[in-house]
């Protein structure tokens, strides 16, 4: 995969994340539907955790945009969309599993040079 | 220590920011119930963005303030609930809580059936199953069954038609669980 292919998936995956990102720091109440059955039993608020992960997920894609720590961060968020799709199940497991893989293939694949000066 | 780490390391440290004032932001009921008895220990209201006396017939005056650090909920205090508490919620939608029995708070919010009955509407739908009130607003449009189960429970006592169709799945109820604002009085 040429580099100009690597760096427009990675923007992509960037974008991608950074958009579900802010959406659940919106309106978390709209997305505690999709939390896991056993967060359940947690003692805190399913709104807060909604909002704690789509920060997370904000800053992940800040840092694979800014091409820092690409490697374990590209690994997190595949996890991430893995363990996503196997809650979710169905037609949007399926569309999860897929954008999980291609983050496994950006993570396999030589990185391009980051933005950031050393 | 190069420049990416540098880079790195500041974006840790804004996520680490975040996260606090996220958690803050929806901090513990216990507080604001301390907020409120201030409040009214004072004799002012100024502690709350929205103050909602309710008075009933045989029933102290209960006061909604809240915090102005703490979002509040949108809908309508109850008419003659015993007890409130506010939960740390945004303003888009009531407070769903992902614990399966009591939410954060010093005490659950409790309704009457009266209450449950105004909201019967698919765009604002509660609905009372086995002793507890549930907000399925957001969850008319995601049921997997379809829009129509769902709104069919709002505004009532749902038990029946729930216990039939999921008594046995603990997905239904786990799912139901993380919609639950409050006990039925």
């Amino acid at each position: 995969m040429s580099l100009s292919a690597t760096r427009v998936l990675r923007y992509t995956f960037v974008l991608l994340f950074v958009w579900f990102g802010v959406q659940q720091l919106i309106d978390p109440s709209a997305w505690v539907v999709y939390l896991p059955e056993f967060l359940g039993y947690f003692p805190i608020p399913g709104e807060m955790l909604v909002q704690l992960n789509g920060w997370s997920e904000v800053m992940l894609a800040l840092l694979l945009g800014l091409g820092v720590w690409q490697r374990p961060v590209l690994a997190l968020l595949s996890v991430h969309l893995f363990g996503i799709a196997l809650t979710a199940g169905g037609a949007v497991g399926v569309r999860d599993a897929a954008l999980a893989m291609i983050g496994v293939a950006l993570l396999l694949s030589p990185l391009d040079q980051w933005p950031v000066k050393k | 220590m190069n420049t990416s780490k540098y880079v790195g390391l500041g974006v840790v440290a804004l996520f680490i920011v975040g996260a606090v004032y996220i958690v803050v932001q929806g901090r513990p009921v216990v507080s604001l119930r301390e907020e409120m008895e201030e409040a009214s220990e004072q004799g002012s209201d100024d502690v709350g963005t929205d103050a909602v006396p309710q008075q009933s017939e045989g029933l102290q005056a209960q006061t909604t303030t809240v915090s102005k650090e703490v979002i509040p909920t949108t809908q309508p205090a109850p008419k003659d609930t015993t007890s409130i508490t506010t939960q740390p919620a945004p303003t888009a939608q009531p407070a769903s809580s992902t614990q399966p029995t009591e939410p954060v708070s010093a005490g659950p919010l409790t309704f009457s059936l009266s209450d449950v009955v105004v909201h019967d509407t698919a765009a604002d739908c509660w609905s009372a199953i086995n002793g507890s009130v549930y907000d399925l607003t957001s969850f008319v449009s995601r049921h997997p069954g379809g829009s129509s189960a769902i709104k069919s429970l709002c505004g009532i006592d749902g038990s029946s038609k729930f216990n039939k169709q999921h008594s046995r799945s603990k997905a239904a109820q786990s799912s139901l669980a993380l919609l639950k604002i409050g006990v039925l009085k």
